[in-house]
């Protein structure tokens, strides 16, 4: 009798714990009328969410190098490094990632930590390859926060809107395939980050919308663009292009620019080419610096005009915009 | 979100030009003294302008 009752014990055991797993984790089949469930609690706001983080690539301007003059570490700026090989030394990693993000209605970002949709909706699928460095981001008192990868790489980007619950967003190829069937429908993008040269912009595909034979064709080109980042013609340029955090909410502090001020005759044209009564932006004399900004592939967003102005990695760049916009 | 950048070495002659330009394009500003008596600027800028 007590052993029924220790196997019946057993056995009710095992079934509720399968249950409880189902509910947080997988997705459930109703045995009543047999539709699926949608998966639940399998995302993690941006804002919480330590693991890996794409982002939109960030131009950095320094890099902490050995000096061989004073046998000490010291900043330098990428741009001052003498060819594309000694850049590359210093991005001594590389990986390929995934990432899975879901954007509701009101813009909030989650990841998701399985490679099943919980849900229909909209979804952003990114595989990374890059070469980088890890450079390790500190909170103003001193505190660690996370870090950020500066480098070089490659983004296959895919924007889906799937049509049912639990399907595998778990790889490119799986998308190309849930495409085909009609579970989803959309459209990629490549970006090539920091690695340009004539042969490279020849390679690019053009954006395509989302199916296997669209797929195929970036994932062939990204490869022929991987192997022209060894070549002597090719210009490296690093970026941040991830981050990860160490506790949460520290995304914008990982993020954030950090310039050091420099005053210039060629900052003071532009600024009254901005400000011409040193107090009022003139809108369209901002609206053409924006767009010669943006043309030399400068951020535009809020803050920028005046890390432009100030920042001295930008002097060379605002010498050429005052000859550009004929500000001489 | 938001986007934090810091301009450093700013000597006292410059700061208020420098956060009132920041200012100017939406960002929220506070300035810090250094031991070297120079001002570090940190602005707090949305990703995008508002309105």
């Amino acid at each position: 009798m007590k052993m029924k009752l220790v196997v019946v014990l057993f056995v009710f055991v095992m079934f509720g714990c399968e249950g409880a797993l189902l509910n947080q984790g997988s997705f459930a089949v109703d045995s009543g009328n047999k539709q699926e469930k949608p998966l639940q609690g399998v995302g993690v706001s941006s804002k919480n969410y330590l693991g890996y983080q794409p982002i939109d690539p960030i131009p950095v301007s320094k890099v902490i190098a050995f000096d061989t003059g004073t046998n000490n570490e010291k900043e330098v700026f990428w741009q001052s490094l003498p060819d594309a090989e000694s850049i590359r030394r210093l991005l001594p990693l590389q990986t390929a990632q995934f990432a899975v993000r879901k954007t509701d209605v009101s813009g909030q970002v989650t990841y998701l930590v399985s490679s099943l949709s919980a849900e229909r909706g909209s979804y952003e699928v990114i595989m990374d390859y890059m070469k980088y460095r890890v450079q390790d981001a500190f909170g103003e008192n001193g505190d660690y926060i996370g870090n950020a990868r500066v480098g070089v790489g490659l983004r296959i980007k895919a924007l889906v809107v799937t049509n049912k619950a639990n399907l595998n967003l778990g790889s490119i190829t799986a998308i190309g395939l849930q495409a085909n069937l009609g579970h989803l429908s959309g459209g990629i993008s490549v970006d090539v980050v920091g690695i340009d040269s004539e042969a490279v912009t020849n390679l690019i595909p053009l954006t395509s919308e989302i199916n296997e034979t669209a797929i195929q064709s970036a994932l062939q080109a990204l490869a022929s663009i991987k192997s022209k980042l060894w070549e002597d013609d090719t210009t490296i340029t690093p970026h941040i292009i991830a981050i990860r955090q160490s506790k949460p909410d520290q995304e914008a502090e990982i993020r954030k620019r950090v310039s050091t001020y420099m005053k210039s005759s060629a900052g003071d044209v532009l600024r009254k080419y901005w400000k011409p009564d040193g107090k009022k932006i003139n809108q369209g004399n901002e609206k053409k610096l924006k767009e010669w900004m943006s043309s030399n592939d400068l951020t535009i967003e809020p803050g920028s005009i005046t890390m432009f102005l100030y920042g001295a990695e930008f002097e060379g760049l605002r010498k050429k915009a005052i000859q550009d916009l004929n500000l001489n | 979100m938001v986007t934090v950048k810091v301009l450093e070495d700013i000597p006292e002659s410059d700061v208020d030009q420098i956060l009132s330009d920041f200012e100017s394009e939406g960002c929220t500003v506070e300035k810090k003294e250094q031991l070297n008596g120079k001002f570090t600027v940190r602005a707090t800028c949305p990703d995008k302008k508002a309105g």
